[in-house]
């Protein structure tokens, strides 16, 4: 044995192969499971489609906790900068202050309505405060000491002499204007006044400023409420850092300002969420607790960013909650909108009780998010759909084509190479081809039968014909041998006879004997004589073999000329 | 085949249920209020104050951007001069510079210097009828390279404010009246008076001094100032008009604003000052003094004074300022939504409104007209309306240059002749003499204005 003789081709295996591979069977299963395999891995991914689509909503929610995290994180990292550096800037101003009062034996209520005084604590600390502003994300920084320019103004108990030095913008570069404090000093370190500046500062404008001022101790940092800054439109939040002499008298105070556009530049999210509205909310004048629907926030309460791609848009009248969904989650509404979002403390600076950070969304981006969801839904299905159609529509073509083309050259009789068919197809030719041939034999024989059938006929209509033949002659024989005028005269009686005379000569004639016409007729044998006598008397006859000879002899003629029909 | 039609119906039904959701084209407008597209907006209205543009765009976001789709989301306030200095920072990308803006306030020179082919052309958002409703000199202004670049807002010009309560006093004392302040001649020997009056202290803080001798020499006939780009230094009309500035800042009966005057007459540094009409939006109305007692301002608002030797066939002329509106060219959809805000802004009534509360005047030719009979409330609102009216029925608009840096080139020549003001006065005191003084400022003028030496 060779090794090709092992794989040595064998036509028939082959062939046997083949058929099997074409049968419809094999076809129809295999078209049914390329079919389920389709519509299982189409059905898959769908599925994962699906899921990722319904997994949108816990990504939404990852989303606004993890904002919410990165927004309070950079909310309270900013603060604590801010507080990190106010405490040094109490400190070192508190020192100049000090050394300033010491050098000259005076109290701080002793600078009260000194211009020269006031002037020098001024330049002494304006250095400090510019520098201290410098140095940090603040949009203003200021030194007020508890002292005035001019007691004997009306409000002077209000009115504070100090420095509040503002950036213009939220821009690095941006240049430093003097909102209060002594002109002068301004323009010679380069900072020039506001277009709203007043010389000294009205606590009154700064809410809970005397409250504030009766409970600060030294080394703590505050904040004021958010409010409007006078001659402006910039809403801030001061951090206080109360200022106090080591016998504790209560110096001044200094600190940052946190505006609402330098917050908003300062603290916008880089986001993946489409509207993101981040709000820090100071909430000690909305105390916790209240039932859902009453928790309300005046947007001058708050300080709000938007997303770093540049959009904002901020909280306008009162922000609502209308809703809690869940410990942090909230729908609330303002103005303008309605949002979904979440909320939670933060503490800022040491408070933890006093803020709380918003991360918010519009609703319809949501509501728009989840129809995205269902349409995305039922766009896979009606994929899906459409996919298990055209599958099935495509293998019930790939598995009924070749029948159709079998049926249609079976139809046109064309002949096919058994080995191409479908074996079912080709057996099915086979059945039929054998059925036809069983026909065809019988068509045959049945043909046969007729012609043997057919000879027979002509040979008994030629036996007929003879016996015909040989009938009119013998008809033809006697007829010569008969007295032609007696058989006239037979002829004639036969209308003379009874219809009971007719019957009986009939019954003669089929051959019956004496005996059987009486039994059929009921007769006594002398009525059939006195019929018989009457018979013989009106055909001129005297016997019954002249009867039958001349009965034979009309039948004769009958069957040539059909004569005497009628007497029958 | 019946089945085959079936199967297309079928599909057909399925494309009409999936196309909706895979196509969010509806209409010619690509605004889609679902989708809110996002502005930013510099401006130059209300800056360091309660700007009243601030309020309208809470009000078109409010509104008309809640309904379309657009948001505008300001991100800078500040004057022309600085905006115009960050635009091109950050066209430039020098650090910390920001990105440029969709939208934002700037003068024609700007625009220019930031390319016109980097702007939204207007002229594509308005039809041939609605542009007729401009005044034809604001909407000609801001046309650059055939495209219109930038479109009128409001436009303002340069006033003279005074302090009415001090300055009363000093009527009561000199017998010098407002009507001494129509020409400069007068104004000149006003200030003089004051500063012998007040101890010497300067009568008059200004705020774009070139302006004034621009004008001036306008005024006094030549109308060839500016030879390619810059001020023609050998012109004599020119030198004659600076001469007159020049004298009174030797002597320091004029100033130099600091940034601005109107901060100035606040503090009692000086009793006047010229500035834009729209610097009403920044005074204060009192005087604060060193000692923190105040008194009312008494804000008096007059046209500038004009050439004392005019011309015989020339009208007085008045300077015409003021931003346009420009629109970064990015994509379609924000051109269109900035189209939408431009409209809106500028819609007639609205448009005299915004300008009525900002001391500029409106730029439709309807609002325009109706200043002249707009009830102003606030007494110093009244008395810049006044000026104005006066100003716009007597003097002929002139555009100031806003070629390619020339704001930069006048901003570094107040800063040199503000850094000189004091030794020349002190020099002026000590008996120098005043033409070789004045001959410093000309000088000075001339380095930063006129032809290079190149």
């Amino acid at each position: 044995m060779t090794f090709r003789s092992v794989f040595r081709h064998n036509p028939e295996e082959s062939s046997d192969l083949t058929r099997k591979r074409n049968s419809l069977r094999h076809k129809l299963f295999r078209y049914m499971f390329l079919l389920a395999a389709l519509l299982i891995a189409a059905f898959l991914i769908g599925l994962s489609f699906i899921i990722t689509a319904l997994r949108q909503r816990d990504a939404f929610r990852a989303s606004l906790q993890m904002q919410m995290a990165v927004f309070s994180q950079d909310v309270s990292s900013e603060f604590e900068t801010l507080e990190a550096a106010g405490l040094q800037m109490s400190l070192s101003v508190t020192e100049q202050i000090r050394t300033y009062l010491n050098d000259r034996h005076m109290t701080i209520s002793e600078i009260n309505d000194s211009e020269t005084d006031l002037k020098s604590l001024q330049e002494s600390v304006f250095d400090t405060i510019k520098e201290k502003l410098l140095q940090t994300d603040s949009s203003g920084a200021f030194l007020l000491f508890d002292a005035t320019v001019n007691t004997h103004l009306e409000g002077a108990d209000h009115s504070r002499s100090g420095l509040y030095i503002r950036k213009n913008s939220p821009d690095s570069a941006s240049e430093l204007l003097l909102y209060h404090g002594i002109p002068e000093i301004g323009k010679t370190n380069h900072v020039m006044p506001h277009r709203k500046w007043t010389l000294e500062f009205h606590t009154q404008n700064l809410p809970g400023y005397q409250a504030w001022k009766t409970s600060a101790k030294p080394g703590s940092c505050s904040f004021s409420d958010i409010f409007v800054l006078p001659g402006t439109s910039d809403r801030v939040l001061l951090m206080l850092f109360p200022l106090f002499s080591p016998d504790g008298t209560f110096l001044g105070v200094c600190g940052f300002e946190m505006n609402d556009t330098f917050f908003r530049q300062k603290m916008a999210q880089p986001t993946t969420l489409s509207h993101l509205t981040c709000i820090l909310a100071d909430i000690h004048n909305a105390p916790e607790g209240q039932a859902p629907g009453t928790l309300r926030i005046h947007s001058e309460n708050t300080l709000s960013c938007g997303s770093t791609d540049g959009y904002y848009l901020a909280p306008a009248g009162t922000l609502t909650v209308t809703k809690k969904l869940s410990e942090k989650q909230v729908l609330c509404t303002d103005r303008i909108t309605s949002y979904l979002g979440i909320t939670e403390k933060v503490k800022l600076a040491g408070s933890s009780e006093r803020f709380r950070t918003y991360i918010l969304i519009p609703r319809r981006d949501y509501r728009k998010m989840v129809f995205r969801e269902g349409a995305e839904v039922l766009l896979i299905f009606s994929v899906l759909l459409c996919l298990a159609l055209l599958c099935c529509r495509y293998f019930s073509r790939r598995f009924l084509n070749p029948i159709l083309k079998s049926l249609e050259q079976l139809k046109n009789r064309e002949k096919t190479d058994p080995d191409e068919m479908i074996p079912e197809i080709a057996e099915l030719f086979s059945l039929l081809s054998e059925i036809e041939n069983d026909r065809k034999a019988e068509t045959s024989a049945l043909e046969n039968e007729i012609e043997n059938a057919r000879k027979e006929l002509s040979r008994v209509n030629k036996e007929y014909d003879d016996a015909k033949r040989e009938l009119s002659r013998l008809v033809y024989a006697r007829k010569k041998e008969v007295d032609p005028e007696s058989y006239q005269l037979f002829l004639n009686g036969l209308n003379t006879l009874t219809r009971t005379e007719k019957k009986i000569f009939l019954l003669y004639l089929s051959g019956k004997g004496t005996r059987e016409i009486m039994e059929e007729n009921n007769i006594k044998e002398s009525t059939l004589r006195y019929h018989n006598r009457n018979i013989y008397s009106k055909l001129g006859i005297n016997s019954m073999k002249q009867l039958l000879r001349y009965a034979a002899i009309m039948n004769g003629e009958d069957s040539d000329s059909c004569q005497r029909t009628d007497f029958f | 085949m019946k089945k085959q039609r079936l199967f297309s119906i079928f599909l057909s039904i399925l494309l009409l249920i999936g196309l909706p959701l895979l196509s969010s084209c509806s209409g010619d407008s690509r605004l889609n209020p679902s989708e809110p597209v996002t502005l930013t907006f510099w401006h130059v209205y209300g800056e360091q104050v309660d700007s009243p543009m601030n309020l309208l765009v809470q009000q078109f976001n409010e509104t008309v951007g809640m309904k379309k789709g657009i948001i505008i989301n300001v991100t800078r306030m500040s004057n022309a001069s600085e905006v115009g200095e960050q635009l091109l920072a950050a066209q430039e990308g020098r650090p910390g510079a920001g990105s440029m803006p969709d939208l934002f306030l700037c003068y024609p020179g700007t625009a220019s210097l930031l390319g016109p082919e980097n702007l939204v052309d207007w002229s594509e958002f308005f039809s041939q009828e609605e542009l007729d409703s401009y005044v034809d000199a604001f909407v000609d202004e801001g046309i650059l390279q055939n495209r219109l670049c930038v479109f009128p807002v409001c436009k303002s010009t340069r006033l003279l404010y005074v302090n009415g309560t001090e300055f009363d006093r000093f009527q009561a004392d000199t017998g010098i009246s407002y009507s001494s302040l129509r020409t400069w001649d007068g104004f000149f020997r006003a200030a003089a008076k004051y500063r012998e009056w007040s101890n010497g202290k300067p009568f008059c803080a200004f705020d774009y001094l070139v302006q004034n001798v621009d004008l001036n020499a306008h005024e006094m006939g030549d109308t060839q100032l500016i030879k390619n780009g810059c001020y023609d230094c050998s012109n004599p009309v020119l030198r004659s008009s600076w001469k007159q500035f020049g004298d009174a800042l030797v002597r320091g009966d004029i100033i130099i604003s600091d940034l601005y005057a109107n901060t100035q007459m606040m503090t009692g540094e000086v009793p006047a000052g010229t500035g834009s009409s729209a610097a009403i939006l920044y005074f204060n109305n009192i005087v604060t003094f060193s000692d923190n007692t105040t008194e009312p301002m008494n804000l008096k608002v007059l046209p500038l004074p004009v050439a004392d030797h005019p011309k015989a066939d020339s009208a007085p002329l008045a300077p015409q300022t003021g931003c346009g509106i420009c629109a970064l060219k990015t994509d379609s959809i924000k051109a269109e939504a900035a189209s939408v805000f431009v409209h809106w802004l500028t819609e007639s009534e609205r448009n005299l409104d915004f300008a009525t509360q900002t001391g500029y005047f409106p730029v439709t030719e309807e609002a325009f007209q109706a200043i002249d009979s707009y009830p102003f409330q606030d007494p110093s609102y009244r008395s810049v309306y006044n000026a104005i009216r006066l100003v716009k029925n007597n003097c002929h608009f002139v555009p100031l240059p806003s070629d390619s840096g020339f704001i930069e080139k006048t901003n570094q020549l107040y800063d040199t002749l503000r850094s000189m003001q004091p030794t020349l006065n002190e020099r002026y005191l000590d008996g120098a003499d005043p033409d070789d003084l004045e001959r410093e400022t000309w000088e000075q003028f001339c380095s930063c204005l006129g032809p290079s030496e190149n």
